[in-house]
């Protein structure tokens, strides 16, 4: 169906072609994460095409944390959706961790989800009714593993966030940013391959936002936690090994920071 | 020789990280603490739940009652269609009775399945958060339908007390407890069948709830407004 979409102004788009972004050779040693491949994403409107994503191709690997930089519209939560198994794509391949999901039905991508993804999203999305502890054990609530295995994991990732104090706390007892740590200590309770932000300082104020970003960099640095970040702000850009620029649904540039 | 350092520093912090017996990739699920979450979750709903409870315990009341004088109820209908001809059977009277049970007992499970419903799109993106994570639709699916199952368990608990309670009434309506001990051989019966019904209906409600958590999807889900 999107086919025609697609192929029907491929000679004006050839000029302004997304770039393709590849890791930096520095890396090299490092495992593959992420791997997009040609990947286009069109949503349909009524009657409209709205091309989200045109032929992006990305590498990530571990250790990694690399920035998405664009203006809202530009494409960075749709491809962080891509990557995160929230989504799939129109055209193209996305494979992470070894694992091609382009084709797979929902159990699978849930399951990616589960074993291979942690996601900190801009509105904090924890569970109003579960306190801080239970909203991060919540990934592994249904594994058939020790219980009590997990409440401890859940303590050491919220003290490892700075929350040790606020176990029981629910989310409406929290600020902003505490809730976004309880989040991250959530995305990493399954020890993902990778951790996916979406605009996670959008919704806080300076101050807490960088300490989050602080945080971030140093799961980064000392855990080696991988992450793919979206943001508009050029401030995080200090925190990132990589910047890729996205526009218009296209990489429109990258730079290699550490 | 660097290379070599990153690697085994790599590998140490990822270890510190992951605690032994946490494993990344389980499969199967935890069937005790789907039960336990989705008490959890009724519970939780309060006020609202008293109704679809209420119905169902009506209808398992009338349905533990009818069981229980099925036999009354014949010997009854034979005298009335002695007085009134051959228009009544004593298994009319009976059937009649016995589809009241069935239709309160049917609004009961439509309130549960409208609760539920209510329930359902109240939480979507508590849905959605738990599908985002990597939670099973199916098992998101199946603790709606427990949720549901609550209903018809507790519904069936206030069905059979109050059947327990009515022919106690009846009984001592006639000033004494003898006919009680008539009745008493048909009541594992009534139990049986109120408790089951009340149950049954309760899971056939929390069907289309459930199909609604499975369809929905998680990135609209998740993308609402807070």
């Amino acid at each position: 169906m999107y086919d025609e979409f697609l192929n029907k102004d491929n000679s004006t788009e050839r000029q302004k072609q997304s770039k393709s972004d590849v890791s930096p050779e520095a890396n090299e040693a490092s495992k593959e994460i992420v791997r997009v491949e040609d990947v286009s994403k069109i949503y349909r409107m009524g009657d409209q095409f709205v091309k989200a994503l045109f032929k992006v191709n990305l590498v990530v690997r571990s250790g990694e944390f690399v920035v998405l930089l664009g203006p809202s519209g530009s494409g960075k939560s749709t491809l962080l959706h891509l990557i995160g198994g929230l989504d799939r794509p129109t055209r193209g391949r996305v494979i992470v961790d070894g694992v091609d999901f382009t084709d797979k039905p929902e159990s699978t991508l849930s399951k990616l989800r589960h074993d291979k993804i942690g996601f900190v999203f801009q509105a904090y999305n924890l569970i109003p009714v579960l306190t801080a502890l239970e909203n991060v054990e919540l990934p592994l609530i249904f594994d058939p593993v020790s219980q009590i295995e997990v409440q401890k994991r859940g303590k050491t990732l919220l003290e490892l966030v700075g929350l040790g104090e606020r176990l029981h706390h629910r989310p409406s007892q929290l600020s902003g940013g505490e809730q976004q740590r309880v989040a991250i200590a959530r995305a990493l309770i399954v020890s993902p391959s990778i951790v996916i932000a979406d605009e996670p300082t959008a919704n806080i104020d300076t101050a807490t936002a960088v300490s989050l970003m602080e945080l971030m960099s140093k799961l980064n640095r000392e855990h080696r936690v991988t992450f793919i970040m979206a943001s508009h702000d050029p401030k995080v850009v200090g925190y990132a090994s990589r910047v890729i620029e996205m526009e218009d649904g296209m990489i429109k540039g990258s730079k290699v920071l550490k | 020789m660097l290379r070599e350092d990153n690697e085994a520093s790599h590998k140490k912090t990822l270890n510190e990280l992951t605690i032994v017996g946490v494993p990344t990739s389980g499969s199967g699920v935890n069937f005790g603490k789907i039960f336990q979450t989705a008490r959890r979750n009724f519970f939780r709903e309060g006020r609202q739940s008293f109704l679809p409870i209420l119905t169902i315990g009506t209808g398992a009341t009338l349905i533990f009652v009818t069981q229980v004088f099925a036999g009354y109820l014949r010997a009854q209908a034979q005298q009335i269609a002695g007085l009134f001809g051959t228009g009544v059977s004593s298994e009319s009277i009976f059937s009649s009775t016995y589809w009241i049970s069935v239709i309160v007992l049917i609004i009961g499970a439509l309130e549960a399945a409208i609760v539920m419903g209510r329930n359902v799109v109240k939480r979507t993106r508590e849905i959605g958060i738990m599908k985002a994570v990597g939670i099973n639709s199916k098992t998101i699916s199946a603790l709606v339908v427990l949720e549901t199952f609550y209903y018809g368990v507790l519904g069936g608990v206030v069905g059979v007390l109050g059947g327990f309670v009515t022919i106690l009434l009846l009984a001592l309506s006639q000033l004494s407890l003898q006919p009680l001990f008539l009745l008493l051989p048909g009541i594992p019966e009534a139990v049986i069948y109120a408790f089951a019904l009340a149950v049954i209906s309760s899971v056939v409600a929390g069907l289309y709830p459930s199909y609604r958590a499975l369809r929905l999807s998680v990135l609209e889900a998740v993308s609402q407004d807070v």
